[in-house]
């Protein structure tokens, strides 16, 4: 591997498991489709890779951007095949979501916020980051980041209404 | 409070994922430097070019004497056009020979004490030589003729600069808004009767974009989507070719795929397309070895390879970036592989023609059809025949 690969940095291997299982949360929460969700994850980390050196102070917020802008854009490209067809999903996924008309009104809805807010609510709620390195990202204080963030939950509630499970 | 949009058995990572990841690191490094190598490679060409072209003289006054190279582009049309030579009114600068360097005779062998003589030499430090300017017609090739020019933008090209835009694409010289935005446009390719065209965006989502429009219509990018870039259309005007990520796919003009040919990341990947004919796809291929170029045959909706030649070995540094420059009868051209050259190479056997390469000094892009060239020179400039359309431009086809 490093013989192959020797541009691999060894801490950008000590840390893939961790940047893997971030950028393949987010991508899954966008897309719901396991095959499609790995693809936008290995081609996060793949981009992460290649500006390792620049971004590897702040590695897990800066793949889990990459990855959630993959994901939407590859959502909002593909989601008429994609997330309305529940027997392709079987067929080439091997996996049918069980939360397939509920993704499909949240990505519409996220796509419909504002990019400040969408970052924010992918970024803190998809990718599970902390608030801190959502801020980083972000560029701006963690204050911002959570009246963004407030913002944004309470336009998805009131576009997708009481009929969409919150889990909360 | 999203918890139940998350996979309840996600994947782990282990060595395969990283090695996957890994390729795809080294593809997008590759890429990157093709992409920045289109432009470099014009800059190191103008260098050469400048550093040749500046002579220092022995002058004891220290006089920098440069050679001025002509200002405007030559043009030598071999084989395809009975061998003229086309020139667009160029005029040759001065031509300076250095004075010579003036040596002394080394002492010779003898007992006898040497009588040394200083003889001194004079000659003329300029000689000009000025030859008379001529002006021939460049023949322009008929059809529509589409660029990609400085903004960004993918343009049916008019002579007098009223382009028609085809896709508003982001300007190549601003910083991308963000990961995941849609990094550009790759290619355009247009039906020889100027009735569809295809405008390819490399590479996002990651298996790239096609679009497509009827022109005058501009091509909308949330407006049937379909995967795919590096468009190329036969000079037939029945059959598109494009790159869909792993696979090279040849379409009917509906885009109804007709056959496919698998990609092998590990051997390279492919990064431009032109057809030589309607039966003869080729295709530039990046990879550890180098740069490769490939001929398919298509028929009877099969392709199948054919000839492989390398054109650059995995010592030379991919930033040469060749791409392809049109084609004449029986010939594919490519830009890249010899400064100042667009290369020849047979069709079908991919062997090198040399006598019926084209001089076209300066060009960054550039085109043969027909017997006619364009390009667009390291200036930004699109010559079609004698004309400079109005305008800056990025890429020709």
């Amino acid at each position: 591997m490093a013989k192959r690969f020797p541009e691999v940095s060894t801490t950008f291997v000590e840390r893939f498991a961790d940047l893997h299982r971030t950028a393949y949360r987010a991508s899954f929460a966008i897309l719901g489709r396991r095959v499609d969700a790995e693809d936008c994850a290995q081609e996060a980390l793949a981009r992460t890779m290649v500006r390792w050196s620049k971004v590897q102070s702040y590695a897990p917020a800066f793949t889990a951007r990459v990855a959630t802008n993959l994901a939407l854009d590859r959502s909002r490209h593909a989601g008429k095949t994609v997330l309305s067809d529940g027997a392709t999903l079987a067929m080439l996924g091997g996996h049918v979501d069980p939360m397939l008309d509920r993704r499909r009104d949240l990505i519409t809805a996220i796509h419909a916020l504002p990019n400040r807010q969408r970052e924010a609510v992918t970024l803190r709620y998809f990718a599970d980051l902390p608030e801190s390195e959502t801020a980083a990202m972000m560029k701006c204080t963690v204050g911002t980041v959570k009246s963004t963030t407030s913002k944004a939950l309470q336009k998805l509630r009131l576009d997708l209404g009481p009929r969409w499970a919150w889990g909360d | 409070m999203f918890d139940n949009l998350n996979d309840p058995d996600p994947p782990i990572a282990d060595v395969a994922t990283l090695n996957q990841v890994a390729k795809r690191a080294d593809r997008l490094r590759r890429r990157r430097a093709l992409i920045i190598g289109t432009g470099a490679g014009a800059l190191v060409v103008a260098l050469t070019i400048a550093t040749i072209a500046i002579v220092k003289s022995d002058d004891p006054d220290g006089q920098l004497v440069v050679d001025v190279p002509p200002t405007d582009v030559t043009v030598t049309t071999l084989a395809d056009t009975a061998s003229t030579l086309y020139s667009t009114s160029t005029t040759v600068a001065s031509v300076v020979v250095p004075p010579p360097a003036t040596t002394l005779a080394p002492a010779p062998d003898t007992t006898v004490a040497p009588e040394t003589t200083v003889v001194e030499t004079t000659v003329a430090l300029e000689t000009t030589t000025t030859l008379p300017a001529t002006t021939t017609t460049v023949p322009i090739a008929t059809g529509p003729i589409v660029a990609i020019d400085a903004n960004g933008d993918a343009v049916i090209v008019a002579l007098d600069g009223a382009n028609t835009v085809l896709f508003d694409g982001p300007d190549p010289d601003e910083p991308p808004a963000g990961e995941g935005e849609t990094s550009g446009i790759d290619g355009v390719a247009i039906t020889p009767d100027g009735t569809r065209a295809y405008i390819g965006l490399c590479c996002e989502p990651v298996v790239g974009t096609l679009l497509q429009t009827t022109p005058p219509a501009m091509a909308n990018v949330d407006d049937s989507v379909v995967y795919g870039h590096g468009p190329a259309i036969a000079p037939g005007g029945g059959l598109l070719a494009r790159i869909v990520y792993d696979t090279l796919t040849v379409s009917d003009l509906a885009i109804n795929d007709l056959a496919t040919v698998p990609e092998d990341f590990d051997v390279g990947f492919t990064y431009d397309l032109a057809w030589a004919d309607d039966q003869h796809l080729l295709a530039l291929r990046l990879g550890p070895g180098g740069t490769d170029l490939r001929v398919f045959t298509f028929s009877a909706n099969t392709l199948t390879a054919g000839a492989s030649a390398t054109i650059f070995g995995a010592a030379v540094d991919p930033v040469q970036g060749a791409s392809f420059a049109g084609r004449g009868d029986g010939v594919i051209y490519i830009l890249g592989v010899i400064p100042g050259t667009l290369t020849a190479y047979d069709s079908t056997t991919l062997a090198p023609i040399a006598d019926r390469n084209i001089a076209v000094v300066g060009a960054v892009s550039a085109w043969v059809e027909g017997g006619a060239v364009r390009w667009v020179d390291s200036a930004r400039q699109l010559h079609v025949g004698d004309a400079i359309v109005p305008g800056q431009y990025l890429w020709v086809r």
